[in-house]
């Protein structure tokens, strides 16, 4: 491998600075004096400019990922859940002492459907519906 | 502020709150890195949900080899990969339609970030990804992936050589 070679795969490293103080030396100072090593440093500062520019312009992960964590863990703190009822109609109680949202939260379940009826998820919705 | 190691060890016990403050501080990191694999945000959520059901049911079993963040990366690397095999088998339903109703990557630069992306293999985009979006040095990107830092570099060049074509 020749010393362009190596330079050139070293590039997004020095593009990003991740890389040792002397390596970095050493590359700047083969770019002055090499017109398509230096060409090959713009493209690559340019693709890693529109590749964060397309990640950023992407938002983080919805609040809706948290939420159906939250429903699998069943917020893993609960000390006390009580079923009634069938896979048709049922109550859900669920009792969580160390929990920051309300201790006691509760679930109407109607024909395959979730209907919160008391504590945090009560709560979201009636947030969002104020939103709304 | 508590350690990783300290708040996944309360996981580890069933803590909540210990759960949802390692949520807090890595689902966005977790999100992007398999943004760039996938490039689907639907999808990158759908991982994300996955690897940290994951980190919450196996925190016990983490040994501590390696940093709480590059394990938890190991899981969602996993992940990503499970639904990209699953994609090339056809066995996953179409894109959910909203998605491509999204104005945001109608804009045609992001749009064409995107299609280039497509033209690489995803074990060329996840080093892209490590090494441009999150600044990981060669021998960090070679530790975070278990890698070669040979194998790093052949394959970052590639990638950006690929993209520099579709882009400039």
């Amino acid at each position: 491998m020749n010393t362009c070679e190596r330079i050139r795969e070293a590039l997004p490293w020095y593009v990003t600075g991740s890389i040792d103080i002397e390596d970095a030396e050493q590359i700047a100072e083969h770019l002055r004096g090499c017109s398509e090593c230096r060409e090959e440093f713009i493209e690559a500062a340019l693709v890693r400019c529109r590749y964060n520019e397309w990640m950023e312009a992407t938002e983080g992960p919805s609040t809706e990922v948290w939420s159906r964590l939250s429903e699998e863990t069943g917020d893993g703190s609960e000390d006390l859940r009580i079923d009634v009822g069938s896979l048709l109609l049922g109550v859900r109680l669920g009792i969580a002492p160390g929990r920051r949202t309300p201790p006691v939260h509760g679930e109407l379940q109607l024909l395959g459907r979730r209907l919160p009826i008391i504590g945090r998820r009560r709560q979201e919705r009636d947030v969002r519906s104020k939103e709304v | 502020m508590k350690s990783d190691m300290l708040l996944l060890g309360q996981v580890a016990k069933g803590d909540a709150s210990a759960f949802h403050a390692l949520y807090e501080r890595h689902a966005d990191r977790v999100f992007r890195y398999v943004l760039g694999m996938i490039r689907k945000p639907h999808l990158a959520e759908e991982v994300l949900q996955e690897t940290m059901l994951a980190v919450w049911k196996g925190a016990g079993n983490f040994k501590g080899a390696a940093k709480v963040g590059t394990w938890i990366l190991g899981i969602a690397r996993n992940q990503a990969y499970n639904l990209l095999r699953r994609e090339e088998r056809g066995s996953r339903l179409p894109d959910r339609q909203d998605q491509a109703a999204d104005p945001a990557p109608a804009l045609e630069r992001e749009v064409a970030v995107s299609d280039a992306l497509r033209t690489l293999p995803a074990a060329q985009r996840e080093v892209l990804h490590l090494v441009y979006y999150q600044n990981l040095s060669v021998r960090e990107t070679a530790d975070a992936l278990g890698i070669p830092t040979g194998t790093v570099k052949s394959r970052m060049y590639h990638a950006r050589r690929t993209l520099s074509k579709e882009l400039t």
